[in-house]
């Protein structure tokens, strides 16, 4: 289990204090997943180091089972390597010089743990632990190669069995995913969820793909400008953002600015008039007043087409198709109105001719709205530039 | 328990285990300004240094001797013109020398540029030696030679003034200016000359609009670090200006703390070394913004191309020549010289008479003498002493700079630079000072470890740069992962640095060494019976008992003792080889 309280972090650069993370507190249960999840210069990266040891914080808490690795008001600071933690950079940090084995084998030959109560590891049981962890990440018998012979994914999963060869007990995941190329993310994601499932491992994962975070998670805190804007379960964070930035950042979203014009409180419903009509909405977040400014936020893939005018007029709108993308599972349309461009997608295969008249309909229960800006304004300082 | 050594590891960081190395970068840093302060204190000092007087007893009177000198106003001038005429000639060869190689088809590339590498590690003083042997008034082979056709009583040349003494230091100068603008004259981006002489310039224009322009602080940075170094020169006026009473004010430093007869005088070697060194640091401000502005020169153009070279059509064999005389006087003759005389007893032109007087007597004398003054030992202490200090130091240094983020780093950056500009003889003045300070307490004073400490001060900025250079390429992220791993900084850079730099670290203690076995300014500044190492035993045969073969042969048992070496390193550590080629 590890508990983060309080914490802040500046950094100055250029004799500019930029403050990176201003108090955070979250706590990960032990065998879960959590992400940090933002874009670049949230300061997530700044928390993954901050638990790592790698950074010191300004000032805040950090517990790992029980022992305290961080405490400013206690005066502690455990250095990184005393630390239980295994960890996986984006650039793998294979060292070149060394064989596969040498590097798996690195945190039981020359780390703290390397001790087995007081009994320094036989040759024999360092073999056998880096071989069951080879075969963890499906490399065994690979352990005599040059490690740098080997493809990012190859690379990625010797770091992977070289962070938790040591039973941490944290596994700090630092954009483990980014580096490598389209196909291979998504086979070491599985991999990864997998593993940390299989072994039960507490994982803190740092992250600015959206799809990796729901993919991988048990629990998400969506970042920005330095503070967890929301924190809960993918799907959570994907059907009711608190506010128009996480929903706009995670799963895609078309906004639209308005006024309130009428309310249903108690069903959470209300109507918003913009610029392409009055439409009605659920709001997940805080609660918007009447009269009040409001964000109006549809997800594509709750935007019907109609090539015929259709029946309902309630949240019903004219456009033009701009341009239309066949992938193999959707079609994604542009369309506009009043040159407001607007992104939907429907399931399967549409052919919709360039500059076609349409009818949009927003079915209400998938469209969110918020009160205008309201946790964006907090922590607007600007970007922190951390990552 | 466990949360009070915590707490206890948190207030007192010293617990870490990367402390010992800290303190080694303190240490480094603390001798450096040691010796910087001690130059200028020694001068407030009169008699010899004395530990019970060390604050008390201040005086001017050094500096009164000083300016009152007859010899000064005179010195001083002296210093100045030769330091000038050394950079124009420095200049005036290396730079054209630079463009033939870097931006001509010239013949024999390759050779010059190795010809070139090995000037910086053969013995310069061994050169001088040639050029005595070559043009003394009365003996000089070149001199005979004209003799048999011009019947005169001796001469017509001499060694022994300042405009010869400006050419053989000015040449001395030429692989280090090709050096240092090598990396310039590579990086002109090819289109900007290509544009110009699409705009209707001709070749000469381009040359002189554009390509000079751009080489301008490059050049001017050259030619301001050949200044400094050359007005503290010791070498060719020791040898060349001695003789007939040409001071500078290194040789008048030399005099003052190694005098003929009588009490060595080290407050006034101070106030002449702080003459030095205060222009130096002038000097050093100009040569500072130069860089910097040949470093936004070189941003412009970026890399990644090849520069175009000129054909040299009917001009091929001038330019060849001027190469063929540059290596000639630098080398070729020199050297030559020397081997010759070392084979026969008395200096004279190869002749039928002379060749029935070879032997190896002046080898079997030269390697008795070694012997009996313990010089071989001595230097084998001396170079590996050197090589393993500097390296070592170095690596800690750069690893402090770059990979820590203990406050005073930037601190360190700027110390470790220091011995760069700051001229040898006076830090050498200030480790013979401190030597004496301490007297019975601890026997450095003319130990070999004080020829290591100022040798290793000397080679800290190389080194340092070296290493640097290599460890910056090195991502901190692998060091990180040791951390995360369990292991502490000392095992990173153990485990992972020290194997991933290794080949830096060879090729600064090759240097180190290399540069420990050819100096004899500094060994000459700290002598003593007890540390002679081979450069002063050949330097006191030459200029005392005049066993010119013994002398001779001790310089061509050094060099080749050197090459060899260089040889079986090259062959063993071809990494080292390749950065050697590449500096």
């Amino acid at each position: 289990m590890l508990e983060v309280n309080n914490l802040y972090k500046t950094y100055i650069a250029e004799d500019r204090k930029v403050p990176a993370v201003q108090g955070v507190s979250f706590t990960i249960n032990q065998g879960d997943v959590y992400t940090l999840l933002g874009p670049s210069g949230c300061g997530k990266t700044t928390i993954l180091r901050c638990v790592a040891g790698l950074e010191e914080p300004d000032s805040g808490e950090i517990t790992l089972e029980g022992q305290v690795l961080y405490s400013s008001s206690s005066h502690i600071a455990v250095p990184t390597h005393k630390r239980n933690i295994g960890m996986l950079f984006q650039s793998y940090a294979i060292w070149p010089h060394l064989s596969i084995f040498e590097n798996v084998a690195f945190p039981l030959m020359h780390g703290h743990r390397k001790h087995h109560g007081r009994h320094k590891k036989h040759k024999h049981e360092i073999k056998q632990e880096v071989a069951n962890a080879m075969e963890m990440v499906r490399l065994s018998g690979m352990e005599n190669r040059a490690a740098t012979l080997l493809s990012g994914g190859q690379q990625q999963r010797v770091a992977l069995a070289r962070a938790i060869i040591h039973q941490p007990s944290i596994l700090l995941l630092d954009e483990p995913l980014s580096n490598l190329d389209a196909r291979l993310r998504d086979d070491v994601r599985k991999e990864i969820r997998l593993l940390v499932k299989r072994h039960n491992l507490t994982v803190l994962y740092v992250t600015h793909d959206q799809t990796e975070a729901l993919a991988l998670s048990d629990r998400i805190a969506v970042m920005q400008n330095g503070v967890i804007v929301q924190e809960g379960k993918p799907a959570e964070i994907c059907v009711s953002p608190n506010c128009p930035f996480v929903g706009e950042f995670v799963g895609k979203a078309n906004r639209l600015d308005g006024v309130i014009v009428e309310e249903d409180a108690s069903q959470r419903m209300f109507t918003v008039e913009t610029n392409l009509g009055h439409f009605k909405g659920i709001a997940s977040g805080d609660l918007p007043q009447k009269g009040e400014k409001a964000a109006f936020l549809i997800r594509p893939n709750a935007i019907t087409i109609y090539t015929q005018k259709p029946d309902t007029i309630e949240n019903t709108i004219e456009a033009t198709v701009v341009t239309s993308i066949f992938t193999s599972t959707v079609t994604e349309v542009i369309v506009s109105s009043k040159q407001i461009s607007l992104e939907a997608q429907v399931p399967g295969m549409l052919e919709l001719e360039m500059g076609e008249k349409v009818y949009l309909n927003f079915a209400p229960e998938h469209c969110r709205v918020f009160p205008s800006d309201a946790k964006e304004k907090k922590g607007s300082t600007g970007q922190t530039g951390s990552n | 328990m466990k949360d009070f050594r915590k707490t206890l590891a948190w207030i007192f960081p010293f617990l870490r285990p990367e402390v010992p190395l800290y303190l080694v970068g303190l240490f480094a840093a603390a001798v450096i300004i040691i010796l910087l302060v001690v130059v200028f204190w020694a001068t407030f000092k009169e008699g010899l240094p004395n530990i019970q007087e060390l604050f008390t007893n201040f005086t001017f009177e050094n500096y009164i001797d000083v300016f009152s000198s007859p010899i000064m106003p005179r010195a001083a001038l002296n210093t100045f013109i030769l330091a000038v005429g050394t950079t124009i000639v420095a200049v005036l060869f290396g730079l054209p020398m630079t463009w033939l190689v870097h931006r001509t088809i010239l013949p024999f590339k390759k050779l010059f540029v190795t010809l070139m590498l090995l000037h910086l590690v053969l013995p310069g003083f061994v050169r001088i030696m040639g050029w005595i042997m070559l043009l003394s008034p009365q003996v000089g082979m070149i001199n005979e030679l004209i003799r048999m056709v011009i019947p005169l009583e001796t001469g017509p040349f001499s060694p022994y003034n300042i405009p010869f003494m400006i050419f053989l230091q000015g040449i001395t100068f030429v692989p280090s200016v090709f050096l240092m603008l090598g990396g310039s004259f590579m990086a002109i981006d090819p289109s900007l000359e290509e544009s110009a002489e699409a705009s209707g310039m001709n070749k000469l224009q381009v040359f002189w609009r554009i390509s000079l322009p751009l080489l301008r602080p490059a050049i001017l940075a050259a030619a301001i670090y050949v200044f400094v170094t050359a007005a503290s020169m010791f070498e060719i006026p020791a040898l060349l200006g001695l003789p007939t009473q040409i001071h500078v004010f290194s040789t008048l430093m030399y005099e003052a703390i190694q005098p003929p007869q009588g009490l060595p005088v080290y407050g006034v070697a101070g106030v002449y070394a702080v003459m030095l060194l205060v222009p130096t640091l002038i000097a050093l401000y100009f040569y500072q913004r130069m860089m910097k502005l040949s470093h936004r020169y070189a941003t412009v153009t970026g890399k990644g191309y090849r520069p175009k070279l000129t054909g040299l059509g009917a001009w091929k064999w001038p330019a060849l020549a001027f190469v063929v005389f540059y290596f000639l006087a630098d080398m070729v003759l020199p050297y030559l010289s020397v081997l010759w005389i070392s084979f026969i007893p008395h200096i004279q032109m190869p002749s039928i008479e002379a060749f029935k007087l070879v032997s190896f007597d002046g080898y079997v004398d030269g390697f008795l003498t070694l012997t009996s003054q313990g010089a071989i030992g001595n230097t084998i202490q001396l170079v590996l002493g050197v090589g393993i200090l500097s390296m070592f130091i170095g690596l800690v240094m750069s690893w402090i700079i770059l990979r820590t983020k203990v406050p005073g780093r930037f601190a360190l950056d700027t110390i470790a630079m220091v011995p760069q500009v700051v001229p040898a003889i006076a830090f050498a003045f200030a480790v013979a000072f401190i030597g004496i300070l301490l007297g019975k307490v601890v026997p450095l004073y003319g130990s070999i470890a004080a020829i290591v400490i100022a040798d290793t001060v000397r080679r800290i900025p190389f080194t340092t740069r070296a290493i640097n250079s290599s460890l910056i390429q090195i991502h901190p992220v692998l060091e990180e992962a040791v951390q995360t791993s369990g292991a502490s900084k000392v095992v990173a850079l153990r485990k992972i640095i020290i194997p991933l730099v290794a080949p830096a670290l060879m090729y600064s203690f090759i240097w180190a060494l290399l540069h420990a076995y050819r100096e004899v300014t500094l060994a000459l500044f700290l002598i003593s019976p007890r540390n002679m190492v081979l450069s002063t035993v050949i330097w006191n045969l030459w200029t005392g008992s005049g066993s010119t073969d013994q002398a001779a042969a001790i310089s061509v048992i050094m060099v080749a003792a050197m090459a060899l070496f260089v040889l079986i390193v090259l062959k063993a550590f071809p990494k080292v080889s390749k950065s050697l080629q590449q500096h």
